[in-house]
């Protein structure tokens, strides 16, 4: 695997074991693989016995965050698993699907906006008002990593999208995509979790809503979507204003 | 009236007062306390903002006029080209066909970065009238939405057209 950097962009494309070997050297150099600190040195990302300046701000996040940020994107063609640490200036490690990944700051007011871009979030034909109960098995067919299963997943979820034909039909000619998005942060004296995930299918999307029956897939609105990913983030009431951003206190969504 | 989307929330809105221009043919609501502004001389553009109480980006509704020749969609078309073109990190969210102060219109919802990189989120509701295309546009710091959301609908919501046709500016 290789290492690539930029310092004139901040640009930092890199295998998950050199991911875990820079965190390690910006806060233990002495404990680091030699290896792998050796391929980071080649490409210019750690010299004189630190990682180069312009990635302190994204590395600081990792180190030092106020809460993990997990965006899952699924379908037909595999899995992909961003992660972010959600900081007054936030990071980012985007999963290439190659076993690779960028990895940058990212300020944390741009967070939603890089959660619709991994995401694809977009206008979609409005579904009619109904609901469809799923099974968590269903939802973790969709997320796997094996192909069978996601193939197995998506014949499941085009059955249960009767109610609406055209998003049925759309999933059986591989128009699918399930999209979670996982946040953990400390809020005080206790750790808050939410979780968002919706499915699109290019005919529309579903909010996966959980009620004491159980997960339901429910038609939703990319606006509507949009305001939930706003929702999930922290705010600086609950983390005691260090974001930093002006997040406003507000009702929720889990 | 304008449809809006689906409230989100439980959070209560403030008390709105009535901008009313082109000889009170066109009407919408904003909060009692946001400061107005008459963005040119002829009425063509009205805005209202939030007070200026920290260096956060002030939420703020302009309503615009423009003559247009062609159809709304046409227009609408060229105004989000452009915008995606002028705007750094533009990126349209949703887009919808709705009801707009009872005529037939556009509901756009977008996100972009300001110029002191603050990300914004923007949501803006469209209708053509005798050749008169009408946009009313709301912007809001995007870490902010889920709180001012509601106001926003209720902004929305507000819009009315007389029926009889538009006063001239």
């Amino acid at each position: 695997m290789s290492v690539t950097f930029d310092a004139s962009t901040t640009r930092l494309r890199l295998d998950a074991d050199a991911f875990i070997t820079l965190v390690e050297y910006a806060t233990d150099p002495e404990g680091a693989c030699e290896d792998v600190v050796e391929r980071l040195s080649d490409a210019g990302a750690v010299a004189d016995g630190a990682p180069h300046p312009v990635l302190r701000n994204a590395l600081a996040a990792v180190t030092s965050s106020l809460g993990s940020l997990q965006v899952l994107v699924t379908g037909p063609d595999g899995v992909r698993l961003h992660q972010a640490w959600v900081a007054f200036v936030s990071a980012m490690l985007t999963d290439l699907a190659d076993g690779t990944y960028d990895f940058a700051a990212l300020s944390t007011e741009f967070v939603p906006t890089t959660i619709a871009q991994l995401t694809g979030l977009q206008a979609r034909p409005r579904l009619d008002a109904a609901s469809a109960v799923v099974d968590e098995s269903l939802l973790d067919d969709l997320a796997s990593n094996s192909v069978a299963a996601r193939t197995a997943g998506s014949e499941a979820l085009a059955d249960l999208l009767a109610p609406w034909p055209r998003a049925s039909a759309a999933v059986r000619a591989g128009r699918w995509q399930l999209s979670v998005v996982d946040i953990a942060f400390q809020a005080r004296d206790r750790t808050v979790v939410r979780r968002l995930a919706w499915v699109d299918v290019d005919a529309g999307l579903l909010r996966v809503e959980a009620d004491e029956h159980g997960p339901a897939l429910v038609p939703t609105t990319s606006t509507a979507v949009w305001r939930a990913i706003v929702s999930i983030l922290p705010t600086d009431a609950e983390t005691d204003a260090q974001t930093g951003t002006g997040t406003d206190a507000s009702a929720q969504s889990a | 009236m304008t449809d809006v989307h689906p409230g989100s929330g439980q959070v209560p809105t403030p008390r709105l007062r009535t901008m009313s221009v082109r000889g009170g043919t066109v009407s919408f609501a904003v909060p009692e306390h946001w400061v107005a502004i008459e963005l040119s001389p002829d009425g063509d553009v009205v805005a209202a903002v939030e007070p200026d109480d920290s260096d956060r980006f002030r939420t703020n509704v302009v309503l615009t006029f423009a003559d247009v020749q062609g159809s709304l969609a046409e227009w609408q078309r060229t105004t989000q080209h452009l915008e995606s073109q002028e705007l750094d990190g533009y990126l349209l969210l949703d887009h919808e066909e709705i009801t707009v102060g009872g005529h037939v219109g556009l509901r756009r919802l977008t996100t972009h970065s300001t110029p002191a990189h603050e990300s914004v989120t923007t949501e803006s509701w469209t209708t053509l009238v005798d050749g008169t295309g009408i946009t009313l546009t709301a912007r809001v710091a995007t870490l902010r939405l889920t709180r001012l959301a509601p106001v926003l609908d209720a902004v929305a919501a507000s819009l009315v057209m007389r029926t009889d046709g538009l006063v001239p500016a």
